[in-house]
């Protein structure tokens, strides 16, 4: 039996999981109900007294209010400050509780669609720190999923997984995407830049300001002011551009009839679709994708988690003069880590090319070398490891590699931030 | 032309020692390099199973191994040579050209001048005992360069010094004291002078210094205590006066390193691994 391929869509309200199906060539959700009909997994936890069993989602609530149990909420904010919780006297790590919770939701997606193992897995998330993305390689590994196997996206990355796996009609002018949840009002939009090879898809999200909290939905009055804020939104952010289509997710679109003038709005001579595992289903797409030789997404991604620039430096090699990519624009941040060998040749100055994805425009950036021994010209050997701290955040390692046992190296090593714009 | 050159050759996991220098070999430049630098060392022998075994598994260059068994008993050692640093790219159309020059003056050479070159090389190198031999060899052997007194007493003034670097005095003196009945240059008697003024054992005719002035005598005595003064803040001595510096865990672990790196330098010197 073949390993799972699995998307997790972690969110500080609900989390979801899908997976994908190899037969179908689809993403499918994990549902949680019995008529199948809800595929958000709240992410609490609950540990029944006395016992070292767990119960996550809609269980844990329930055995929390038996008094079964003592629960824990919003796990992945708690994660993200690297907090802790007491249960029952003992001391929980935020890291410790968050890697019972995914090893569940693992328990309860081989229940459903069996699986030897996981053979690639994503997990997407609304924002991609560093700390917090090793925190998951970690808590992936615990639960059984090698590193090699892992990835971490941004929800603008799986966004775009999403739509472009969709029919073309779906994405041939611009998307967007209203994501309503317990922690306000986010918006999406994608489209895909043609003319160029390979052509870039481009997506970005903003936090509304006019949010609202889902309670107000509980009153006829609130519906009425939170269909009007919507349609305000909508005006605002969809006027003077040409939709394909519209998507409408997050526990505030689990039912769409509190808002008829935003449908009536959106649904003006576009497609739109209301569904609840957009993120987890691009997750999903994109764990399958990992697994390609060939990437069934033949673009240059440019959103949140994805780098902007491409990074180079020119060497020489048999005469001629080489552009050597270290990170490439479109690539995954957390993942564009690279390094090369050079020797510098009547030169100090190490110097990278920073050619933007969306603009003809080079910039140049440096690193002086003068902190390294002298030596004789082109004796000294270096190692070039060009790492992200976020989209636009690199850091540049320059390793003294000496020349062998004929210079040895000195063990320095020049370490340089550079933000690209 | 200035710039980064693309290191494309792997590193070896078994790499490639030199007997000549004491060193390993591990990638296709440090290769390069030794071959560009060290011409005069590099004899027929060098072309050989150990080398095309380091090339094609080693560096993962399989072609190259293949061309110079092809060429091995076909092209001259200058040529292969030639062929391996234009394989690796460590060096340009400019300096290759100067590398060729190098080896057909060398082809040129009488076989005295081109040993007298390879002896000097092991010298600068720090190889002692091998350059000794080699200047033995010249002093020993049928060379005709050796019926010329300039050649012959610069042989011996050479071989003086390499016992000096090995710390054998007397060894020194007696070979310096055989230069100076051919060279007249004054540096042949103030070497000797030093060395007295290091070990006053060892013997040395006095005549030797008979006919030097005494102002002489005082300025070699001058340049011996600034040699001497200079060697305390330089060399050696700086590199662990930098330890002495650091706190106890350090000075200690750093000292330990260095005498390690004199230990084998040493060893080197004398021939051994």
């Amino acid at each position: 039996m073949a390993g799972l391929i699995m998307g997790i869509d972690l969110g500080d309200d609900y989390s979801q999981v899908s997976c994908w199906n190899p037969g179908t060539e689809t993403a499918e959700a994990l549902t949680v109900t019995e008529d199948e009909s809800s595929c958000l997994i709240s992410s609490v936890i609950c540990k029944k007294k006395t016992e070292d069993v767990w119960y996550v989602g809609e269980e844990a609530y329930r055995r929390a209010l038996l008094n079964e149990g003592v629960m824990v909420d919003k796990l992945i904010k708690l994660a993200r400050r690297d907090g802790s919780a007491t249960i029952e006297g003992v001391k929980y790590t935020a890291s410790e509780l968050l890697y019972r919770f995914v090893n569940e939701l693992m328990k309860m997606t081989r229940e459903r669609f069996g699986g030897d193992g996981v053979e690639s897995l994503v997990f997407t998330v609304q924002s991609l720190e560093g700390s917090f993305a090793d925190l998951l390689v970690e808590i992936a590994g615990r639960c059984g999923v090698p590193r090699g196997c892992v990835h971490i996206m941004t929800h603008a990355e799986t966004f775009l997984f999403y739509v472009l796996s969709q029919q073309r009609d779906v994405w041939a002018n611009a998307c967007c995407m209203f994501d309503l949840t317990e922690e306000g009002l986010h918006y999406y939009e994608m489209r895909v830049i043609r003319g160029r090879r390979p052509q870039i898809a481009e997506a970005w999200h903003e936090k509304q300001e006019d949010g609202f909290d889902l309670s107000v939905l509980d009153t006829e009055s609130g519906r009425h002011m939170g269909d009007l804020i919507l349609v305000s939104c909508a005006r605002r952010l969809l006027a003077r551009k040409v939709f394909s289509s519209v998507f409408l997710t997050g526990r505030g679109f689990v039912t769409t009839d509190w808002a008829p003038d935003f449908l009536t709005y959106v649904c003006q001579k576009r497609k739109v679709f209301a569904g609840q595992h957009v993120f987890a289903s691009g997750a999903a797409c994109a764990a399958a994708d990992q697994l390609r030789e060939t990437s069934a997404y033949p673009f240059t991604f440019l959103c949140e988690g994805r780098i902007e620039s491409t990074v180079s430096v020119n060497a020489r090699w048999g005469g001629r003069s080489e552009k050597v990519v270290l990170a490439e624009a479109g690539t995954n941040w957390y993942e564009a880590r690279s390094s090369v060998e050079l020797i510098p040749d009547g030169t100090d100055t190490l110097e990278f090319q920073i050619q933007p994805a969306s603009s003809p425009r080079t910039d140049k950036v440096r690193v002086n070398l003068d902190e390294f021994p002298r030596r004789p010209n082109k004796t000294t050997r270096i190692e070039v490891i060009v790492a992200f701290n976020a989209e636009n955040s690199m850091t540049v390692r320059v390793r003294d590699l000496g020349f062998g046992e004929l210079f040895m190296s000195s063990g320095k090593t020049i370490r340089k931030d550079f933000l690209l714009s | 032309m200035s710039g980064m050159l693309l290191c494309r050759s792997q590193q070896a996991a078994e790499p490639y020692y030199v007997e000549e220098l004491g060193i390993s070999l591990y990638t296709g430049e440090e290769l390069s390099y030794y071959i560009y630098h060290n011409a005069p060392l590099i004899g027929e022998d060098f072309l050989g199973e150990r080398l095309y075994r380091f090339i094609g598994s080693g560096l993962g260059m399989e072609n190259l191994e293949k061309k110079l068994r092809k060429w091995a008993d076909q092209a001259e050692l200058s040529e292969l040579l030639l062929v391996i640093l234009q394989d690796i790219h460590y060096y340009d159309g400019d300096e290759l050209y100067e590398f060729r020059e190098e080896m057909n003056a060398l082809t040129r050479m009488s076989p005295g001048r081109r040993l007298l070159k390879k002896a000097d090389m092991l010298f600068a190198r720090g190889r002692y005992s091998a350059a000794e031999h080699a200047f033995g060899s010249l002093l020993e052997g049928n060379y005709p360069e050796r019926k010329d007194p300039g050649f012959r007493g610069l042989l011996w003034y050479s071989l003086g010094m390499t016992a000096a670097r090995q710390y054998l005095w007397q060894e020194a003196a007696d070979c310096l004291v055989e230069a100076a009945k051919d060279l007249h240059q004054p540096e042949v008697r103030e070497s000797l002078w030093q060395i007295r003024r290091i070990a006053p054992d060892v013997k040395i005719p006095d005549e030797i210094f008979a006919d030097i002035e005494p102002s002489a005598l005082a300025e070699w005595d001058a340049s011996f205590s600034r040699i001497r003064e200079q060697a305390r803040s330089e060399g050696h001595a700086a590199d662990a006066a930098v330890w002495m510096n650091k706190d106890n865990i350090r000075r200690a672990c750093g000292l330990r390193e260095l005498v390690r790196r004199w230990k084998n330098e040493y060893r080197i010197s004398l021939g051994g691994i």
